[in-house]
């Protein structure tokens, strides 16, 4: 077994396949995020971004390939990943029973922090978050932005060593986002790794230093944002040009 | 010793509950205070006089162990139900949001037991009550009472084992309606029993075999203090095969991929049912031939309708056909059968179809504003969708009748369609109204949830008012004794329903397009059924 390596890549993947039906939704992935990174994961709606992350969170098994995260490797050392990783999964993995503060709390409790110190982090971070701390609105009744922001603080509370994001600033306020980015910027000097997952390509390009792009489950651009700007194009005009499928609105004559 | 995630896991469940039955404030919460004091009272109650009567040696051995082993079976029944209908209520936690947690899968199987024993409250009162009441009975000897414990066991790992079988089955399309109705079945059973058996003989039903080879057989002859090796093996045998079971499927789940399990079917579905939904476009001129295709479509894909009506063609004939081969049964319920079958199915598809037509595709409701289409359209077209699945449903009730050589005449089915014709445009009528007024979030996709809220209470008015004309065309057959009399005012009433169907249309149209603000305010909010 895999002994943590700080040199090691925060992510590492070979050859990884999910496949549904027969038919693949992440086929034949190999990747490498390196520690300290902001790593934007990109593709269109239905290119593997959420299976493949969900993977990584281990929710669900890959039908083949490889996959190490910070040194372990998944599933052999699931639980020392676990320990060492954030996570701001889609919403279905929030509890809508609870008020935003009692899910921090019973995060931090999750990866053993004291109640005590689960109980104030939690408070805090709902300050930081913008979230009243002393709200009874339950997680079924926030906005989507508000169930972003509470994932994210969740994610925080055990100051882990990377975070795997999935679509952290969908619906979420330009307030809200701006809050987020700052946050994640600062864990990023810190030496924090995050790998997110995210449709609005601006953010992207503000914020990240390497850039992956998946069409049909398999990976078709893989740089650092510094190389990708040397021409003029913006990630959006990469985006459209690798995916390939830019229809303009005269190809339609009723729309002309 | 509880870990502290094992803690922290019951403190969330423990939250949950609160969070979700105090969640409305004021006086709702004094009620949920009072009906849940009430409810363990009522158990703590039994407990007591449980731990009274088995702590005499005469009520133990004259009223207590003959029907022991009947109220243990009862127990397994209760331990084993309750817990599933609690987790498709969303009281339950779902482990699989726990995998992100670095929680070890030996802990989390031990989590997931805990959680089964937090689920069955009820049974924990009750052996509880009945293990104190043996250990103070002096006639008892002190290892038996023990025995409590390989039962509650059992039943905790049965009850974790079926839980994530059927957690799995319903993530599955079809499956999942089955599973659902054939649960609901389960809880109407015993009522067909009661009214079905003569008086006493349900207990004599509990009583199924006398072998102590059966689980609460064993238990009851062990927990009394009489020890048999055939007993003892049959607790440890099926204990210890619950264990495998609960184990087998625990590991099983939390491989179990949902997103897989749907695309397997999903992907078979095909566009079979297509000429099916374009139907309307060919007689309907749009946007109702549209608006028809589109409520077609997202009834027939919504879990909760299918279930609906499958109840509908089925819970009729399940509920009432005992009643009619049992000898004696009455002549009026022989020649009205079909008609009391298609009210009954009638009130089980009321909630979709008539009382909260705007509920379910919220989404779609809230577009209905803002495109440039009359309210009216939108809700008639829903009401010819609901008068087909109505036809529909009578349709295959009296064919499943035939089918079944039940005693069913020309005359009694013209009957049935005459009087659900007549029931059916006043349930419009007053469903319009309704839906326009009393709007609820509902989710499609919950199979199974109890619909509440004050319409409630006007449902409980309006069915007996609205039944009144029907109930005036029997008053005609009884009084003149003539058929004639029966269809004269059955007649008139289609004519006064139509009417009041048209009246009743334009003022819920005008009504909702009024209150529009309220409507899509109150369909935005997810509080209740969404958040699962």
């Amino acid at each position: 077994m895999k002994v943590m390596q700080s040199t090691s890549p925060a992510v590492a993947v070979r050859d990884l396949r999910k496949n549904y039906a027969g038919k693949a939704a992440v086929d034949g992935l190999t990747l490498s995020v390196p520690r300290g990174c902001f790593y934007g994961f990109l593709g269109p709606n239905g290119a593997g971004k959420t299976t493949t992350i969900r993977m990584l969170m281990g929710l669900i098994p890959p039908t083949s390939g490889e996959i190490e995260i910070l040194g372990y490797s998944l599933p052999a050392q699931d639980q020392e990943i676990k320990r060492s990783i954030g996570l701001v999964p889609d919403e279905s993995l929030l509890f809508d029973h609870l008020t935003g503060s009692e899910f921090i709390e019973f995060t931090g409790r999750m990866y053993r922090l004291e109640r005590q110190t689960a109980r104030e982090r939690a408070r805090e971070l709902m300050d930081l978050f913008e979230l009243d701390p002393a709200s009874r609105k339950l997680i079924g009744e926030y906005s989507k932005g508000m169930r972003k922001r509470v994932a994210m603080a969740a994610a925080l509370i055990h100051r882990p060593q990377l975070f795997l994001m999935d679509e952290p600033f969908e619906g979420v306020d330009a307030m809200g986002a701006r809050l987020m980015k700052d946050i994640l910027l600062d864990q990023v000097r810190q030496g924090i790794t995050i790998f997110l997952t995210s449709h609005v390509l601006e953010v992207v390009e503000r914020l990240c230093d390497r850039v992956a792009i998946i069409h049909h489950g398999r990976l078709v651009v893989e740089s650092s944002m510094a190389e990708l700007r040397t021409g003029s194009e913006t990630l959006e005009d990469i985006f459209v040009r690798v995916i390939g499928s830019a229809h303009g609105a005269e190809s339609l004559e009723w729309l002309s | 010793m509880i870990s502290g995630q094992t803690r922290a896991i019951l403190w969330v469940q423990w939250r949950s509950l609160m969070n979700f039955g105090f969640r409305r404030g004021g006086v709702s919460n004094i009620f949920t205070g009072i009906f849940m004091l009430l409810w363990y009272g009522i158990w703590g109650f039994f407990a007591w006089a449980l731990s009274v009567a088995a702590a005499d040696p005469q009520a133990l051995r004259i009223t207590l162990a003959p029907e022991l082993a009947s109220g243990l079976l009862l127990m397994i029944l209760y331990w084993q139900i309750v817990p599933v209908l609690m987790a498709s209520s969303g009281l339950s936690l779902d482990l699989s949001r726990l995998l992100i947690y670095p929680i070890p899968h030996a802990q989390l199987f031990r989590m997931e037991l805990l959680l089964r024993m937090s689920t069955a409250v009820e049974m924990l009162l009750i052996s509880a009550g009945l293990f104190v009441g043996l250990m103070r009975n002096p006639t008892v000897p002190k290892w038996a009472p023990l025995f409590l414990f390989g039962f509650v066991l059992f039943n905790v790992l049965l009850s974790a084992g079926i839980r994530d079988l059927l957690v799995r089955l319903m993530a599955r399309r079809g499956i999942r309606e089955v599973m659902v109705f054939l649960l609901v079945l389960i809880t109407v059973l015993p009522q067909a029993l009661m009214m079905t058996q003569p008086r006493g003989s349900m207990l004599t039903a509990f009583r199924i075999g006398k072998a102590s080879w059966l689980p609460w057989m064993a238990t009851a002859r062990l927990i009394t203090g009489h020890f048999e090796v055939v007993a003892l093996a049959s607790l440890a045998v099926t204990t210890m095969l619950a264990a495998w079971f609960a184990r087998a499927q625990f590991e099983r789940s939390l491989r179990f991929d949902v997103a897989a399990a749907g695309t397997s079917t999903a992907a078979q579905r095909g566009s079979k049912l297509e000429v099916f939904y374009r139907l309307p476009d060919r007689f309907l001129p749009d946007p109702l031939g549209a608006l028809v295709s589109k409520e077609l479509r997202f009834l027939s894909r919504a879990p909760r309708f299918r279930l609906l009506l499958l109840m509908g063609c089925s819970f009729g004939l399940i509920i009432w056909l005992p009643l009619l081969m049992r000898t004696g049964a009455p002549g009026a319920m022989r020649s009205n059968y079909l008609t009391i079958v298609s009210t009954y199915s009638l009130m089980l598809l009321g909630e979709v179809l008539f009382w909260n037509q705007l509920g379910m595709d919220r989404a779609a409701a809230q577009t209905y504003f803002v495109t440039p289409v009359r309210f009216a359209t939108v809700l008639f077209a829903k009401n010819i969708v609901a008068v087909f699945f109505i036809v529909l449903e009578l349709s295959f009730v009296a064919v499943a009748c035939l089918l079944l050589r039940l005693p069913l005449t020309a005359r009694e089915a013209s009957e049935a369609f005459g009087v659900t014709a007549v029931l059916t445009v006043m349930l419009l009528g007053a469903g319009n109204m309704m839906s326009a007024r009393y709007p609820r979030p509902v989710d499609p996709a919950k199979s199974w949830r109890n619909s509440a809220g004050r319409s409630q209470a006007w449902l409980l008015a309006l069915y007996p008012v609205l039944s009144v004309p029907v109930l005036l065309a029997y008053g005609a057959r009884y009084a003149f004794a003539s058929d004639l009399a029966f269809w004269c005012v059955i007649g008139v009433d289609l004519l006064l329903a139509a009417v009041f169907y048209w009246v009743a249309l334009e003022s819920a149209a005008e009504t909702a397009v009024d209150r529009r603000e309220e409507i899509v305010q109150l369909l935005s909010n997810a509080q209740t059924p969404v958040a699962g």
